[in-house]
């Protein structure tokens, strides 16, 4: 813990002694308590972190300045808002982009905390009063609150300071702590909705989907947020001409903010302010009265009994979802021979379901999207919607910088398929019989096109024969031939280890170098060459038909591979 | 000699399902105890109502004289408890996470480092105390979870599965430290399913089924009541009502299907 952030606030928080022998708080037993809890924070890889960490060989343990440093840039974004031209507006969407990111930030980072039920056995046994153990609890998630609201709020803070002076600064102070109380109730009645509606099994999964969600939304925001300062309307908004925003917390928290600056006894004014007091602190009783009971009573429910039952529901659902009908509908159709289908089956599920996997594939899933949406407004807007052409030249950029970049899904797939927490597992197909590890991987390559490139084939295709009609096809066929060449090409380089077989921890610098080569070098070579042959249709034929045929022979001959092919280790 | 641990028409649910149906227990100062019984049984419920992990039982509880619910603290200061393998902090040094451990348990940092070194060199874990536990294998957490169970010296040490993960080696140095620890006098709470274990370390079974007690007596007790050769006989024919061979017949029958099909 050689974090002085984590010095100054542990030092901070330590100084009541007083207070703490009122509420029968050991203070040494908080302190222990309090010390261990920011050594494993440092050193666990969270909710933004993870997916970093993965990327990187060397150890987590700089994993909360880390985390800072991405809430300040994030802070700095949303200074973007101060554009806005009348204050209860331009703090209204101040507080609720704060909120938001506060709120992400609290449910990808905080779900080890919450759910920790290890505390439960270690802690627990040990002669700690509950109030001892109830404090520690709370004051380390008030520590790491801070650590993502300080960095995240100072830049907002700067700016008021120089904007407002001191005094409309110092006021952000108290109405950043009702909407931090309010934020914090808010999630945590997700979190229990979560865990009313889902089974307790699930929780992670569904930790896993909001994490996934929220790094879309933070490229996204990235990418979207310059752009729209351009618009010149949005300056002249007045949130206060719309009743509708008292719907909006943020809201309030923007007028008790002018209400205690300017003091101005203007009734809107003051019913936010009330609102905005009143509300986080009956939030925070009754998250205290009601809420956290239940939320420790399913937590024990977690590492108690009621387990097994759990199981069960698990198996009879895969059973019945639909997607896993798919995936051995495919599986019958893509491959031939027991061992590549089952190979096909289990990458296909392993790929829905591993945590890992999603977390660091997914996202990518995402970016496409937002990658896809620019290029439509950026470039299509251009063209004469009338007159659509497709030999203008921004189109057929546009349209194939789309085909392209949707391998790079599955490419990334491909890059993450031998990494696994469960690397050892791996026993299954060395002490198996198996003459040649060909069958698995082709299985494995099909299965990971099935998922990855399939889908997003069938909908860009669709779309595309949509807006331009058929003689869109060759091209469609030759990009979505190299495409699978691309892949097929990658399958062979990438396939010398097993799937899954490799401890996440050693997903190297490798992959990023093998991402970027992808990107600049191997994606051009097929990709301009056509750009160039756009018109000539037969001429895109007679080449689609040669990459198709070297596609399917790639994929082929992968079940010959031999086990002299795999790298050691 | 009074007991030490009394439990008494013990009781605890997990929302509708029942675990525990009425515990009755007396253990003395210096036995060796081994609980033992299938999964889901209601072993580990009892382990953790003795370790104050669930208050929210019924039925009453008494350590060394005292009401578990009312001196919680006072007696979890009397109690070592060794839990699985996977209930550590893996991203600690065992130094750090011991440490921690003994402030808990009220020790001076002085006499938790000298009782640390001391044990992990008799461990043989001297060159690990520093080295972050996620390399650990089973054995060595297990190792360090023992220590952190007895660092504080106390008079109960109750143990989940002890052993289970560990190398040969490991367990003849547990199995010899349990039988020193009874014999200074500490009472042990011996959790396992692992038989032959249990049978040469206990000096008193006590075997439960479904959060029931079905036998409670010395080794000599359970052979004369139940006639039976090895515990793990009784074991089969108390628990699964059938006994053991018959699941065997059936599983020898289910390789026996026709071998054609064998392979789909």
């Amino acid at each position: 813990m050689n974090n002085f952030f984590n010095k100054a606030l542990l030092w901070l928080f330590l100084q009541p002694k007083g207070l703490y022998k009122k509420l029968n708080v050991n203070t040494s037993h908080l302190r222990a308590i309090l010390i261990i809890k920011l050594v494993i924070d440092d050193r666990t890889a969270t909710g933004i972190n993870r997916v970093r960490a993965q990327t990187r060989s060397e150890d987590p343990s700089t994993a909360t300045m880390f985390t800072m440093l991405i809430s300040l840039v994030m802070g700095v974004v949303l200074l973007g808002v101060f554009m806005l031209s009348d204050d209860v507006t331009r703090m209204t969407f101040y507080f609720a982009s704060l909120g938001f990111m506060l709120a992400m930030f609290m449910i990808t980072d905080f779900s080890h905390i919450l759910l920790d039920t290890k505390d439960n056995y270690i802690i627990l046994p040990k002669p700690v009063s509950a109030s001892t153990f109830l404090i520690g609890r709370l004051l380390h998630i008030v520590i790491h609150l801070l650590k993502i609201l300080i960095p995240m709020a100072l830049p907002g803070f700067i700016a008021l300071w120089i904007s407002r002076g001191f005094l409309g600064a110092l006021v952000f102070v108290p109405v950043l702590v009702l909407l931090t109380v309010l934020t914090f109730a808010i999630v945590n009645v997700l979190y229990l909705l979560i865990l009313k509606l889902f089974s307790v099994r699930k929780i992670n999964a569904i930790i896993a989907s909001v994490q996934i969600g929220f790094a879309i939304i933070l490229y996204g925001s990235f990418q979207i947020l310059p752009r729209m300062l351009d618009m010149t309307e949005i300056e002249n908004i007045h949130l206060g001409d719309y009743a509708l925003m008292w719907l909006f917390p943020a809201y309030w928290l923007a007028c008790a903010w002018k209400f205690i600056y300017s003091l101005n006894l203007e009734p809107t004014l003051i019913y936010g302010t009330v609102l905005s007091v009143v509300v986080p602190l009956l939030s925070a009783w009754l998250m205290i009265k009601y809420l956290a009971p239940s939320f420790t009573e399913k937590l024990s429910m977690m590492s108690g009994g009621g387990i097994e039952q759990e199981v069960n529901k698990t198996v009879v659902n895969s059973k019945r979802s639909s997607s896993g009908g798919m995936l051995r509908i495919f599986s019958k159709l893509m491959t031939s021979g027991e061992v590549e289908r089952q190979s096909f089956l289990f990458v296909g599920r392993m790929v829905s379901r591993n945590r890992d996997f999603k977390l660091k594939v997914y996202p990518m899933v995402g970016y496409m999207i937002v990658l896809f949406a620019l290029l439509v407004v950026n470039k299509w807007g251009e063209v004469d919607l009338y007159n659509l052409d497709i030999e203008s030249s921004n189109l057929k950029t546009s349209f194939l910088f789309t085909i392209y970049l949707s391998s790079m899904i599955c490419v990334s797939a491909l890059l993450q398929l031998p990494y696994c927490e469960q690397f050892k597992a791996v026993w299954i197909f060395y002490s198996a019989p198996l003459e040649r590890p060909g069958d698995i991987f082709s299985g494995a390559l099909k299965a990971c096109i099935y998922r990855f490139l399939l889908p997003f084939t069938l909908l860009i295709s669709g779309v595309s024969l949509v807006i331009f009609g058929i003689e869109i096809l060759p091209n469609l066929v030759l990009g979505f031939g190299s495409v699978f060449l691309i892949i097929v090409l990658y399958a062979w380089i990438l396939f010398v280890r097993l799937p899954f077989s490799i401890p996440l921890k050693k997903a190297s610098e490798e992959k990023t170098t093998y991402q970027n080569f992808f990107i600049i070098i191997v994606l051009p070579i097929f990709a301009i060459p056509q750009y160039f042959l756009f018109e000539y249709s037969l001429a895109v034929w007679i080449i689609s038909g040669v990459i198709l045929s070297g596609a399917l022979f790639g994929l082929k001959y992968m079940r010959r591979i031999r086990w002299s092919y795999l790298k050691e280790g | 000699m009074d007991p030490i641990i009394t439990i008494k028409n013990l009781y605890k649910s997990y929302g509708s399902k029942q675990v525990l149906k009425g515990i009755d227990l007396d253990v003395y100062p210096g036995q060796v105890i081994g609980y033992i019984g299938p999964n889901g049984a209601g072993k580990t419920t009892t382990v953790k109502i003795l370790c104050g992990l669930i208050a929210d039982y019924t039925g009453e509880v008494v350590i060394k004289g005292m009401d578990l619910k009312k001196e919680t603290l006072r007696i979890k200061q009397l109690i070592g408890y060794v839990p699985e393998v996977n209930e550590l902090y893996d991203v600690l040094t065992p130094s750090e996470f011991l440490t921690f451990t003994g402030a808990l348990y009220n020790l001076s940092p002085d006499v938790t480092t000298e009782r640390i070194e001391r044990i992990f060199d008799a461990l043989g874990m001297s060159g690990h105390l520093n080295q972050r536990m996620d390399s650990f294998s089973k054995g060595m957490k297990q190792k360090v979870l023992i220590t952190s169970g007895l660092l504080h010296n106390p008079e109960i040490i109750i143990l989940d599965e002890p052993l289970s993960g560990l190398d040969a080696n490991s367990v003849i140095i547990i199995k010899d430290l349990i039988s020193r620890l009874a014999k200074d006098g500490k009472t042990i709470f011996y959790c396992s399913h692992m038989m032959d274990i249990v049978e040469k370390v206990s000096d008193k079974i006590v075997l439960i089924d479904d959060g029931v007690i079905v036998a409670n007596g010395t080794l000599a007790q359970l052979k004369d009541q139940l006639g039976d050769n090895s515990l793990e006989h009784m074991f089969a024919s108390l628990t699964t009502g059938q006994g053991g061979s018959s699941a065997a017949i059936s599983i020898m029958d289910a390789l026996h299907t026709n071998s054609d099909s064998g392979n789909e």
